[in-house]
């Protein structure tokens, strides 16, 4: 009853993991320092581009590590045991895998960039607009590198708090929408928990009587020594000793260890902690040479431990059953958990991107913000069923639909590419839910440095021409670069959704077609505007460099990741599919993959097209506006939401005041009538003679007291 | 007449003085058995240390046969079982010579031998017993001595005093100030330094019983899971004890609610008026809070929390602002309603208490040890009160006094008034005090000691919790002045306190006993905070402070972590709380959590924008010609050395709590798990199955 078999992640323990959210930390902290105390920011600004190099010097480093790492294979940092009470294990711990720390370096680069850039363009308040990018940078990286909720959880508010100060505060409304956004990722992970031990029935939550460790047997090679290894890595600093069998080499053992055995037979208990009794592993054999696992089974917030219950199955009284069929029995009002799950974190996911197309932002901190949505969707996403998932795919599809119209319609070019990015990163997301997370990396990873490099060129007024390089890149016009493959692989995975009688594949198909006209008109209308006025380049000369650097590692970081011949039939994979370890929906099917290549430049050259006929005159024409009526319609929502809150608002000032606060007073006013009394009539009234009362009070109270402390001193 | 009435005295006396010794004499004419302490005292019997530490800690109790028949003594054992040890472990009582059973000679006596031989590393470091005897003497039954002992600690003999001391020192603070006015010292700064003295040490006595509290001691470690025990009879006529304990609901509480009290009077710089009165006060109530904090004796809760109840009233209506009448009239109406439910609740569950002993032995048949009326199952008796079932009521009443407490809707009409009219130090202790001890009693009184009840109404609690946590919010949503932001902040926490309380799972439990020091903090800082910019701009309307941050970046940034930490923002202290209440809250009550987590956002939103009128808004031009920033050159001062002092430890917990809450969920673990078993017992479907796995925690 206690043993499975199975292919569990294996973890390298290491201790480097930290320095990358901390490093963000430490240019903030010396920022905020120098913002607060008004002094000279010439020390933050070195200590920021130190600290920012450092970080991107680090990630680069721990990507290499991650390149070297065997697959099935991580790295893990525990940082902090937060709370264990109950089955609930609530930790802090870091992880790198290839796909994190590839974000992990997206994401230090642009901090990096986000530095150079607010240095380089000069600013009255360069040391708070450094400290609020280094905890942007921070809490990104923490969502990128989180194993867990919790840092999930922080990581996300701390970046909304980030996101919220870089934007100048004001706007309720997207603020509004990105915490409920952070809100809704907590209550999904707490669905979540729930539905991995135990039922909900008419009675409530019922918690199962199932063991909730189990050994697992790995697959590894056996031992040269014949020596049995046992591993606990989960549960940190848990105690293991021997219940009843040969005692283990100094028992109690604290988790994490790894300890050779003799093979036999072995039973372990496990102490894992506060408000918690032992738990038990009974009875199980250990065979000679072979590696075993002691893992936690049921409620969890590791998606390390998540991952390996998807992966290993429960042993039971009636054999070993799926986690994943588990979960899909759950319903919660009749909806099955991992499709509530996947809605509520799509949602979530899509409100953090409205707080990106919405917000005015300065700076390049808001390319940090497409990162964590995509990032939320890849942690959710392998739980839904793919057929789920496909349809779930339609909403981000559709949301980028709007975003990328809104983009079209925008009156200003500042806030068109941000609202690009938001439009590829809802791509990026609907991707991600058709099974095609290659697709999604590079999308992200190609527009949020496209983007980031439109910003710098607006910004410093820098060579239209890198300018162009940027927006080509962005929409994929040119064939495997840039976003290209990316925007292929979307639309190629959703005519392979559609082959594989998908409908929703048949939908998400033209939405994405059509967010990339829509994306290409509003960027090439940006460049189309910018070399109808030529002049020469203005702006500082590190800030035009930053242009051709970010542009430049745009195109070629989307054709690193995106491009290779597996598609089409080749044997060569992207890199980006490598990253995440499994194979495309249309590996091997040529056609889809030529198709979806054509259907991709089709919708960058059409947009490409429009914006031309659309620049022509210096007025927008009147087509053009009206993309931006779907954007308006959810504004309306909004509002109207907005304006139901402010009636709860008064609703619950008018009731606090006209009937919790009159009623008391009610009370109250005849309590004072007897209380006038007493005063009138014991000559309180005279204010000399009130305060000696109360003195008297005071003193009568210190007696009391006293009294009782004495009594315990002189009888306790 | 008068005649008459003296003659049926005399018949009285006389009845008495001839019958009531022969009766006496009748009894006696059997065994009878009486228990004494070695030297004939009284109990309880103090346990030397032995010079050999291996022999740890030895005591006689001597038995004595007081009959004229001989005594068989059958049974000498260590009060408890198992299931409920009552004492730590390794305790053993014997006969000093001989083995039971044995007879006792009529006047005759033996001694008993009581050792305790501590573990290595042992958690508990008192020991709290009673040794019992069973005898051939039917008329006493079963008789019991007490029995302690104490390892030494850091502070010596004081050792088994810290919590006297803790809230002794505030009240010699009090008689200071007044023998200094009398003494004619009537100056403004000698009780500020009195106080601020008292407070530090009683600050320092907080810290380290929260460095001596041994985490994860549950009451099958025996001692009822207490630590830091002072326990000894008070008024033996009505049993009533003086029982002060530290639980894991304490442990943080008090160094919380302690230091609030310290660092909120130590900036303060302007006095009000009759100063001597308002420290002694101050310190009365920072007196009465950790007594009620400690307080295991029902009786003994009641007493602090009034005492706590009406120093704030004095406090408030003595030294508040211009509204200071009402805010204080509404705080003594609803307080005294809250103390005299308690009270009765306290009075009625004591009446159904089944016959037990008190510390020193003495068999009684009523009790007011909340341990001791936890082990009552009042709701198997069916006993009846006000003609309904006794549980249900007295749960409703305890409900109440706790909602009053709280500051939860509907019974909040205090917390806004006084947060408003109450002197800044005054409002930030009564902000950290009187909503914690409100937590207490729900927990102590409504959980442990009335845990049918609290299942009975679990669903009401969550539902109010929801509703409470959701009317806070959208009334901070509402708010442009900082003390009543304070105050509507503070109602949406107490609703997920009330949200986790009633969950019945350990997570939503150890969320609330979270939130009841997290909340505190937060708070007080933020009042704290209120309390300074009013002092520089006469004002805590946030539409007149729009943009203050730019003159004054340091309060800003304090600000903001008060703020953000109320709200329940991740990575500051107040989040952890509602997480764990929404987490406990979920599978049995899914739609109230999505009440719940609706009033997350919203008090998250109230306080961004809050914020965003002070850090981002545009100073008021007029600010410059202000009379009130004359001195200061027309700027705002920041944040001064004195208040940073105050400000500083404040922000830092408050940060640190946030990234790393393991120091508030390890000292609560013990306790989470003894209030689990009570309201939500294991039942079979809970326990593993297979006969050689452990149940696993209860509701789990």
């Amino acid at each position: 009853m206690f043993e499975t078999a199975g292919t569990l992640t294996i973890v390298e323990l290491v201790s480097s993991l930290a320095a990358l959210v901390l490093l963000p930390l430490l240019w903030a902290a010396v920022a905020m320092v120098s913002a607060i105390r008004g002094t000279g920011s010439r020390f933050a600004v070195r200590v920021a581009i130190a600290a920012s190099g450092g970080t991107f010097g680090l990630a680069v480093a721990q990507a290499a590590r991650a390149a070297q790492t065997p697959p099935g294979r991580v790295a893990e940092q525990h940082i902090v045991q937060l709370a264990r009470i109950g089955q609930l294990d609530l930790g802090i711990d870091l992880v790198r895998s290839p796909t994190s720390a590839a974000f992990a370096v997206l994401v230090a680069f642009m901090a990096f960039a986000a530095v150079l850039h607010a240095v380089w363009t000069g600013s009255k308040r360069v040391a708070s607009r450094l400290a609020w990018t280094g905890l942007a940078a921070s809490a990104t990286l923490l969502v990128v590198l989180a194993d867990d909720l919790p840092a999930i959880a922080v990581g996300l508010q701390l970046a909304t708090l980030a996101g919220w100060a870089i934007a100048g505060g004001g706007r309720s409304r997207p603020l509004g929408l990105a915490l409920a956004g952070d809100t809704a990722i907590v209550f999904a992970a707490w669905m979540l928990f729930w539905s991995l031990g135990g039922t909900f029935g008419a009675s409530g939550y019922t918690p199962d009587p199932l063991p909730r460790f189990a050994l697992v047997a790995l697959p590894d090679p056996p031992r040269a020594d014949g020596k049995a290894t046992v591993s606990l890595t989960t549960y940190e600093d848990a105690l293991v000793s021997s219940d009843d069998g040969p005692p283990l080499p100094g028992e109690p053992v604290r988790s994490p260890f790894t300890l050779p055995l003799d093979a036999g037979n072995y039973s372990f208990r496990i102490q894992s902690g506060a408000a918690t009794t032992d738990l038990l592993v009974t009875h199980v054999a250990l065979a000679a040479g072979r590696a075993y696992v002691l893992m936690p089974y049921g409620p969890t917030t590791s998606l390390r431990n998540l991952g390996d219950q998807l992966a290993v199955p429960r042993p039971t009284p009636v054999g070993l059953a799926s986690m994943r069929a588990a979960i899909s029995t759950r319903t919660i009002a009749g909806v099955h958990v991992p499709t509530v799950l996947g809605i509520v974190v799509l949602l979530a996911a899509l409100l953090r991107l409205a707080l990106l197309g919405k917000s005015e932002r300065g700076g390049l901190a808001y390319t940090l913000e497409g990162v964590a949505p995509v990032v939320l969707a890849m942690h959710v996403a392998p739980l839904v069923d793919p057929g789920v998932a496909a349809a779930l795919a339609v909403v981000p599809g559709l949301a980028s639909v709007i975003l990328a119209a809104a983009a079209a319609a925008s009156r200003s070019r500042d806030g068109v590419a941000r609202t690009a990015l938001a439009a590829l990163a809802a791509l990026a997301i609907a991707s991600v839910f058709l099974g095609e997370t290659a697709g999604a990396i590079t999308i992200l990873v190609a527009s949020t440095l496209g983007a980031a490099a439109m910003t710098v060129a607006l910004d410093s007024d820098a060579d239209v021409r890198w300018l162009g390089v940027a927006c080509a890149s962005v929409v994929g016009v040119l064939p495997g670069a840039g976003a290209s493959p990316g925007i292929a692989a979307v639309i190629a995975g959703a005519f392979g959704a559609s082959a594989a009688n998908r409908t929703a594949g048949a939908v998400v198909a033209p939405l994405a077609t059509i967010s990339v006209i829509l994306v290409s008109l509003a960027v090439f209308r940006v460049y189309g505007a910018n070399i109808s006025k030529p002049h020469a380049p203005a702006g500082p000369r590190g800030a035009r460099l930053l242009v051709v650097v970010l542009a430049g590692a745009s195109l070629l970081g989307g054709a690193a990741l995106g491009t290779g011949s597996s598609p089409f039939g080749g044997d060569t994979q992207p890199l980006a599919r490598r990253l995440v370890a499994g194979a495309g929906g249309i590996d091997g099917v040529p056609r889809i993959a030529i198709a979806a290549v054509a259907l991709s430049l089709a919708a960058a050259v059409i947009g490409l097209v429009a914006a031309r006929r659309a620049t022509r005159t210096p007025q927008a024409p009147g087509w053009l506006m009206v993309l931006d009526a779907p954007a308006a319609l959810l504004a309306r929502g909004t509002i109207l939401v907005a304006s139901l809150v402010r009636f709860f608002v008064r609703s619950v000032i008018v009731m606090h005041e006209d009937v919790i606060d009159d009623a008391t007073e009610v009370l109250a006013s005849g309590a004072s009538l007897v209380g006038n009394q007493v005063v009138v009539r014991t000559g309180m009234n005279d204010p000399s003679r009130f305060e000696r009362v109360r003195i008297a009070v005071v003193i009568a109270m210190v007696a009391l007291l006293g009294l009782v402390v004495l009594s315990s001193v002189f009888l306790g | 007449m008068m005649k008459r009435v003296l003659l049926c005295l005399v018949l009285a006396t006389t009845f008495f003085l001839v019958v009531g010794p022969a009766r006496g004499q009748d009894l006696r004419r059997a065994g009878h058995v009486r228990l004494d302490a070695s030297g004939g005292r009284h109990g309880p019997v103090e346990l030397r240390a032995s010079h050999d530490p291996r022999e740890g800690f030895t005591g006689e109790l001597s038995i004595a046969n007081e009959g004229k028949e001989p005594l068989i003594v059958s049974r000498i054992a260590v009060r408890g079982d198992a299931a409920d040890p009552r004492s730590p472990p390794k305790v053993v009582a014997r006969l000093a010579d001989g083995v039971l059973p044995v007879t006792i000679a009529p006047g005759a006596t033996r001694k008993a031998v009581v050792q305790w031989i501590p573990e290595r590393g042992v958690r508990l470091r008192q020991l709290f017993a009673h040794v019992v005897v069973t005898s051939s003497d039917e008329q006493s039954g079963e008789v019991a001595m007490g029995v302690r002992a104490q390892l030494p600690g850091l502070l010596g003999p004081l050792e088994g005093h810290v919590l006297s001391l803790l809230i002794g020192i505030p009240l010699l603070g009090a008689l200071i100030t007044f023998l200094a006015r009398a003494l004619g010292r009537r100056d403004d700064k000698t009780p500020h330094v009195v106080t601020v003295v008292s407070l530090a040490l009683q600050s320092a006595l907080a810290i380290y019983v929260y460095r001596g509290f041994a985490p994860d001691v549950s009451r099958l470690d025996g001692n009822d899971g207490l630590q830091f025990v002072e326990h000894g009879v008070w008024i033996r006529g009505i049993a009533a004890e003086i029982f002060f304990g530290v639980d894991g609901t304490g442990a943080t509480t008090l160094l919380v609610t302690s230091l609030v009290g310290f660092l909120s009077i130590l900036p303060e710089r302007t006095v009000p008026r009759g100063t001597s009165g308002y420290h002694a006060a101050y310190l009365t109530l920072a007196a009465a809070v950790p007594g009620a904090l400690c307080a295991m004796d029902g009786l003994l809760f009641v007493l602090f929390t009034a005492v706590a109840v009406t120093s704030s009233v004095l406090l408030v209506g003595g030294w508040g602002g211009a509204g200071r009448r009402a805010a204080a009239t509404k705080l003594a109406l609803l307080g005294a309603i809250a103390i005299a439910l308690l009270l009765v609740t306290v009075i009625a569950v004591s009446r159904e208490a089944e016959p037990t002993f008190l510390v020193d032995g003495t068999k009684t048949a009523t009790t007011f040890s909340l341990p001791e009326l936890s082990r009552v199952a009042l709701g198997a008796k069916g006993a009846k009160l006000f003609g309904l079932s006794f549980v249900k009521v007295a749960f409703v009443l305890v409900l109440l006094a706790s909602l009053v407490l709280l500051g939860a809707f509907p019974l909040n009409a205090w917390l806004a008034p006084v947060f408003m009219e109450a002197p800044t130090a005054v409002g930030a202790l009564v902000s950290a005090s009187l909503p914690t001890i409100g937590v207490c009693a729900l927990l102590r009184i409504g959980c442990a000691v009335l845990p049918e009840g609290m299942r009975w109404a679990s669903g009401v609690v969550v539902a109010l919790g929801a509703v409470t946590a959701l009317y806070g919010a959208l009334g901070a949503l509402g708010q442009t002045d900082l003390r009543r932001l304070a105050a509507a902040g503070t109602t949406a926490q107490v609703g997920f306190v009330l949200l986790g309380a009633g969950s019945l799972t350990p997570q939503g439990l150890s969320g609330a006993m979270v939130l009841a020091s997290t909340r505190a903090l937060a708070c007080a800082l933020f009042l704290v905070l209120a309390g300074a910019v009013e002092e520089r701009a006469h004002t805590r309307d946030l539409t007149r402070l729009e943009g203050v941050a730019t003159q004054m970046p340091g309060w800003s940034a304090a600000l903001a972590a008060a703020a953000l930490a109320q709200a329940g923002v991740m990575g500051l202290a107040g989040a952890w709380g509602p997480m764990l209440a929404l987490l406990g809250a979920l599978p049995n009550y899914p739609p109230l959590a999505v009440v719940a987590a609706l009033a997350l956002v919203t008090a998250a939103a109230a306080h961004f924008l809050a914020l965003s009128k002070v850090v981002f808004g545009k100073l008021a031009g007029d600010w410059e010609k202000s009379p009130l920033l004359e001195p200061f050159g027309g700027r705002f001062p920041d944040l001064t050395g004195r208040e940073w002092t105050s400000i500083a430890p404040l922000v830092t917990l408050v940060v640190l709590l946030g990234l790393w809450p393991a120091p508030l969920f390890t000292s609560t673990t013990g306790t989470v798990r003894d209030l689990t078993n009570a309201v939500s017992p294991p039942g079979p479907e809970q326990i593993s199955f297979g006969p050689s796995v452990a149940p696993r925690s209860p509701t789990l």
